[in-house]
């Protein structure tokens, strides 16, 4: 990672005439028409730094072109977070936001069994349609309503959804506290009472307190909040199939460390 | 290990012609129960299930299964069936066992499948001269998922 950024920063020079636009980008009103033109200059210009990044991630099994595009959104959100009045220089800011948008593209889209490379394709574009649909309609669409969106064929959305089943977990050895942004506390009170209702809840209880706090609040806001997997999605900012697989996983989790108490 | 994808040809039903068995029989071991999801999965996205609804199945059915396989006898068979019906579609799991009592209904686990499925019931019925009996645990699942 160190390495990683100071080989970019050395070519730092290459982006310093972006310095002023940024700068002259904080004292604009975002409704100001030559704020979104600054905007669209700045990303411009940086777009070979998003195209460095991605390039040093090639050659992990993801189609560079994903890469790339993934680390262009990184790069927009550097550019539209960055606050040139703080006192950092840019690429001290954008470097490791682009980074962590990369790595979360590879958490996000890591595949446990070989796939092949049109079915992860048909399984990327469900995962944006069922984002989109999913937003529009406030619910989880049906895989005819897929179909309907993206115009494919319903056997198509039915087999690229049933490859979502080979979508790698999250395994315990990966990163799972970069995207804290929830607050536990928002989601659920330690002593829940529909908890209590659980027979077993003393042995449940430091079980979920072991767990990583995003999948305890996922899990909290499924079991014991009555929230959809959409809705826990929204909330939490992942996809739907991503709270699926940290539900059925830390479910298995649980299985597995109750029965070893019970027995 | 069995697959049946075949019309049933259950007469009790008056609902016959709607009434679609689909079955599978497996080894009752918790490395098998995956193949389970995977026919869940197929069969509640055939019936156009919502996709939350659809992750809700899969890990009704994985509970379910799993809390069976924990009881089940030594080389029992665990047979799922699930059937279309006016009510939703039905999932029907059993397995052998000695253990003489369904699941517990304020466990953890009951919890989990009466949050996921629209309905959950579990019954033991005694085999006749024999000390094992069939455990089997009933969820009916709905198109719309069951939160809220």
């Amino acid at each position: 990672m160190n390495g990683d950024r100071k080989s970019v920063l050395r070519r730092s020079d290459e982006y310093a005439h972006c310095d002023p636009l940024f700068d002259e980008l904080g004292t604009l009103d975002p409704d100001d028409p030559r704020h979104e033109e600054l905007r669209a200059t700045l990303v411009t210009e940086l777009l070979p730094l998003a195209e460095h990044i991605a390039t040093r991630f090639a050659g992990r099994g993801e189609p560079r072109e994903d890469l790339v595009q993934v680390a262009r959104i990184g790069l927009i959100n550097a550019v539209d977070r960055y606050d040139a009045q703080r006192g950092h220089d840019f690429l001290s800011f954008a470097v490791p936001t682009i980074m962590g948008e990369v790595r979360r593209h590879f958490r996000d889209t890591g595949w446990a069994v070989r796939v092949p490379r049109r079915l992860k394709e048909l399984h990327l574009t469900l995962s944006q349609g069922i984002a989109e649909l999913s937003q529009r309609m406030g619910r989880a669409p049906t895989p005819t309503e897929l179909s309907q969106h993206l115009d494919l064929d319903i056997d198509q959305v039915r087999e690229g959804l049933m490859a979502g089943n080979a979508y790698q977990a999250l395994s315990v050895d990966k990163p799972v506290h970069d995207e804290d942004t929830l607050s536990l506390a928002d989601t659920i009170g330690s002593d829940d009472p529909s908890i209590v209702l659980v027979e077993n809840h003393e042995a449940l209880q430091p079980l979920l307190e072991e767990l990583p706090r995003r999948e305890r609040a996922i899990l909290v806001m499924r079991f014991f909040g009555g929230m959809t997997q959409t809705q826990i999605a929204d909330r939490v900012g992942i996809s739907q199939m991503h709270v699926s697989r940290l539900l059925s996983q830390t479910l298995e989790l649980l299985r597995g460390k109750l029965t070893g108490e019970n027995s | 290990m069995e697959f049946h994808g075949t019309p049933s040809h259950n007469h009790s039903s008056a609902d016959g012609v709607l009434d679609e068995l689909i079955e599978l029989r497996l080894p009752a071991k918790a490395e098998q129960i995956p193949l389970v999801r995977m026919l869940t999965h197929g069969v509640l996205a055939r019936a156009d299930f919502g996709l939350d609804a659809i992750a809700d199945a899969k890990m009704a059915v994985d509970e379910a299964c799993a809390q069976l396989v924990q009881l089940a006898d030594l080389g029992a068979e665990l047979s799922c069936r699930f059937r279309t019906t006016p009510r939703g579609i039905e999932v029907s799991c059993s397995t052998r066992t000695r253990h003489p009592a369904p699941p517990n209904e304020r466990s953890f686990g009951w919890h989990v499948l009466t949050t996921l499925a629209h309905s959950v019931s579990a019954h033991h019925d005694l085999l006749p001269g024999e000390p094992s009996g069939v455990l089997t645990i009933d969820l009916v699942l709905r198109a719309e998922s069951s939160a809220g």
